[in-house]
């Protein structure tokens, strides 16, 4: 089953906060996923964008697909496959 | 702008989305409720979980542009609410007043104000930190 890199809105309500989550593509919306990768955190100023670079690296060249958002921010980071 | 402008750039445009997801998903905290259920899942899947179109679409059996209009289309709801009702810029405005009461309580009382200053600081503390909460 394919495994997917997405950016997953998190966080209370009135406090947008995302994680960077590997999960497989069929992962229930709220549910489990494989492993916790990053955060971006909008609430900050400026707004922050963490990333486990390795655990990334790692995940890319495992064949997982990052959604078009989360290829951008790490391209912005400088992570590639 | 009017929301279908904002929505136009779509994920493509990464910055320009990311705010528009993150303003999306702060008007939908306050507004969600007022949308029609069956477009809520879509809309969660795609603004907030960050599923593709064609994922939705495969699941659900919309096509790929049914899928986008009903986004869209919630969207600009959700711009509409906001725009009528400002609950959500009322709400950030309130916020960040109360932390500057706050953090003001707080530098009186890590200064030397002893005595009645003192109780006083710790009194606006409590009080707007219990409105924060309640925010």
């Amino acid at each position: 089953m394919a495994v997917k890199i997405r950016l997953r809105r998190m966080g209370q309500k009135k406090a947008p906060f995302y994680r960077v989550i590997v999960a497989d593509e069929r992962a229930p919306r709220d549910g489990r996923f494989i492993e916790e990768i990053g955060i971006y955190d909008p609430t900050k100023e400026p707004t922050v964008f963490k990333v486990d670079e390795e655990a990334a690296k790692k995940w890319l060249a495992t064949g997982a697909q990052p959604t078009e958002t989360v290829a951008r921010l790490f391209k912005q980071a400088g992570i590639e496959k | 702008m009017d929301a279908q402008t904002h929505y136009s750039s779509k994920k493509s445009d990464t910055e320009e989305w990311l705010q528009e997801a993150v303003t999306l998903s702060l008007y939908y905290d306050f507004y969600g409720e007022l949308l029609n259920p069956r477009h809520r899942q879509i809309f969660e899947d795609y603004i907030l979980n960050d599923f593709s179109l064609g994922e939705i679409s495969d699941e659900t059996g919309l096509s790929r542009q049914g899928v986008y209009d009903i986004v869209k289309r919630s969207s600009r709801k959700l711009h509409e609410y906001e725009e009528k009702l400002h609950l959500v810029a009322r709400f950030q405005s309130t916020r960040a007043q109360v932390t500057a009461i706050r953090d003001a309580a707080d530098r009186l009382l890590e200064s030397e104000a002893a005595g009645e200053v003192r109780k006083l600081a710790d009194r606006i503390r409590e009080a707007s930190e219990q409105v924060l909460k309640e925010l």
